[in-house]
């Protein structure tokens, strides 16, 4: 049912305009980070002294994950709002488009995450097999954008605000995931509600993995599972309920 | 017989409600109980203005859009093409979207590739398929968006006016791809503007007016109906303009109607009036379609090689004989303007018609000319 062609012809187009234009290319996915490692090493490392063994590294671990999230949220909001052609002229699976957008981002990420790995390995001076384990997560974690994106890229068809919403929201968000602090400082009694933040879920998770290297908890594993499939169901029920209409309001 | 019909709706309905506000409610009807079929391998035309529900009926029938009422039954394999280059990304070159395209299309990868040397023969691209699309003009942008979709080998092929752009020698050529797919058994839902196509090629055409049908039948009946309705829409909104150191003050109309049996010339007499200093000026008339084709533009210095000259209160007519004139209805202008034809004093579009009488229109353009044949 699905169209594999298209998805792949999709990402295809999108990679290539995001890196073919510019001078360094693809070599963005390293500079992107390097850039992030130096500044976080010279601000925390050598102004602030922040006492934490390789603070950049954990660092560019949550921050890494955390700008898949705001990219690809962002870009949803008008998805559906600028393919507006390609939906009312053209008769595909509507889905391809946030799965697409995902997907692409994912590529993305996954680069990002392996010169992460070669920055572990050149600090630590070993490699923790572990690591590899990032893959599985980040692509439970693409589950959980791709319900997301889709709610979003629906009700900003209806309406528009939820784009200054959102991104009021995702600025509230960032300081409740544990990017700049780790989780451990979060006081013992606002944990669970501390939890409830899917994106914090899967940052202590993504942390565990590629910093401290050992698999996430029970709990931590679970949730990350969980938050997926809800919201993918979420997000599948209201594209089903309201496809149509969203269709005609385009 | 029933087995013959492809495309059936029933009491089709279809209404918007855009968004203008939380409170406000705004509705549009874009479709009322519509209800037609089309059997295979028909040529089926719809025609009306702009915004009376065609591309809506369009969409409803390749199940891009749901109607609201109503059953929408399709037998076969739909392509519509309800533009062309839907989805092209400006960035890549054409053969990269020739892909990317291609599989919008619905097209397998497999597919593409055994069928890419015919599309490239048939945009006629030639190296231009390498450069990026946005440096393409717009003719290129819809001969590769069209080399693409006319491989989609459809029962049923849904066309909204996307052969009206584009050069005339590759329009043919498209027209010639959908009249062979025709001869192959596809069925054609079209729509166009052309009312010229329209009649050619259509078995039967279907007239909306504001989401409804109100004629259906041979083309000839439904699209003059369509014609004569639009035809008092030109001349609702006169278009002058000029300093009016010359001033236009009556135009009437001695004879507006001309059959091949009185033969009986059409003629006019203008009366006009001065403002400004001017004593010479150019007294000319055009003859024009109602879409404002000019068919024939007369003026006194090209024809006599004088001017007029003008008095305070003056009046001029003019008479022709409209010979071989295709039956129909058509408008005059009539403008005076400066001794070097540059600027108008008065120019009025639309300003008067006239009829000719005489069978349907039957041939094609403007005026039947004499010719001598040889077989």
């Amino acid at each position: 049912m699905i169209n594999l062609d298209l998805i792949v012809e999709l990402i295809k187009s999108d990679l290539k305009t995001k890196y073919k234009n510019s001078l360094l290319g693809f070599f963005w996915i390293i500079f992107e980070p390097l850039f992030l490692m130096i500044i976080i090493y010279i601000v925390f490392n050598r102004f602030m002294r922040f006492n934490m063994k390789n603070y950049p590294l954990f660092i560019l671990a949550g921050t890494t994950l955390w700008r898949f999230f705001v990219n690809t949220t962002t870009q949803s909001l008008q998805l559906f709002h600028r393919n507006r052609e390609l939906i009312l002229k053209v008769k595909i699976e509507r889905l391809i488009l946030p799965l697409s957008l995902v997907i692409s981002n994912l590529i993305i990420v996954f680069f990002e995450y392996v010169i992460y790995i070669i920055f572990y390995i050149v600090i630590n001076k070993s490699f923790p097999f572990i690591s590899l384990f990032f893959i599985p997560y980040i692509i439970i974690f693409s589950f959980f954008l791709f319900g997301i994106s889709t709610i979003l890229s629906i009700i900003y068809v209806f309406f528009k605000d939820v784009k200054a919403g959102w991104e009021i929201l995702v600025q509230a968000l960032f300081f409740l995931c544990p990017v700049f602090y780790p989780f451990e400082l979060v006081p013992y009694n606002f944990i669970h509600l501390y939890l409830i933040n899917p994106v914090a879920v899967y940052v202590i998770g993504i942390q565990n993995i590629l910093f401290y290297s050992n698999l996430p908890d029970v709990t931590v594993t679970i949730n990350s599972i969980f938050f997926a499939i809800i919201f993918v169901l979420i997000g599948y029920l209201i594209f089903n309920i309201y496809e149509d209409r969203m269709v005609k309001s385009l | 017989m029933k087995s013959n019909i492809v495309i059936s709706l029933k009491d089709v309905a279809l209404t918007y409600y855009p968004n203008v506000g939380f409170f406000k409610k705004k509705k549009i009807e874009a479709l009322k109980n519509i209800s037609f079929d089309v059997s295979k391998n028909e040529f089926f035309s719809l025609i009306g203005a702009n915004g009376s529900g065609k591309t809506t009926l369009l969409s409803i029938v390749s199940k891009i859009l749901k109607p609201d009422k109503g059953t929408v039954r399709v037998y076969g394999k739909v392509s519509p093409f309800l533009g062309l280059g839907i989805g092209f990304n400006p960035e890549l070159s054409g053969k990269e979207n020739i892909f990317l395209y291609g599989t919008i299309m619905g097209f397998s990868k497999k597919y593409i590739n055994s069928i890419y040397d015919k599309i490239l023969e048939f945009s006629e691209l030639g190296n231009y398929v390498d450069m990026k699309v946005k440096e393409y003009s717009t003719g290129m942008y819809i001969r590769l968006g069209f080399s693409v979709a006319i491989f989609s080998n459809p029962e049923i092929l849904i066309i909204d006016e996307v052969l009206a752009v584009g050069d005339i020698h590759f329009q043919r050529k498209c027209l010639e791809k959908v009249e062979n797919l025709k001869n192959e058994g596809v069925t054609i839902l079209f729509v166009s503007h052309d009312m010229g196509l329209i009649s050619r090629f259509s078995d039967r055409v279907a007239l909306l007016e504001n989401g409804e049908i109100v004629d259906i039948g041979n083309p000839e009946d439904v699209v003059s109906n369509y014609l004569s309705k639009k035809e008092n829409d030109p001349s609702k909104n006169i278009i002058r303009r000029g300093s009016r150191e010359i001033e236009i003050v009556e135009i009437l109309c001695e004879n507006n109607r001309y059959s091949s049996f009185e033969r009986k010339e059409i003629s006019f007499k203008v009366r006009y009036k001065k403002n400004g200093k001017v004593d010479k000026g150019i007294f000319g008339f055009s003859i024009t379609d109602q879409f404002s084709n000019v068919i024939s533009g007369p003026n006194i210095y090209d024809y006599e090689g004088r001017y007029v000259d003008l008095k305070d209160y003056g009046e001029i007519s003019f008479s022709f004989n409209p010979v071989n004139l295709n039956p129909g209805k058509y408008y005059i202008s009539i403008a005076f303007y400066d001794v070097h034809n540059r600027f108008p004093y008065d120019h009025i579009d639309f300003a008067s018609s006239f009829e000719v009488d005489g069978a349907k229109k039957t041939h094609l353009g403007f005026v039947k000319i004499p010719v001598k044949w040889k077989l």
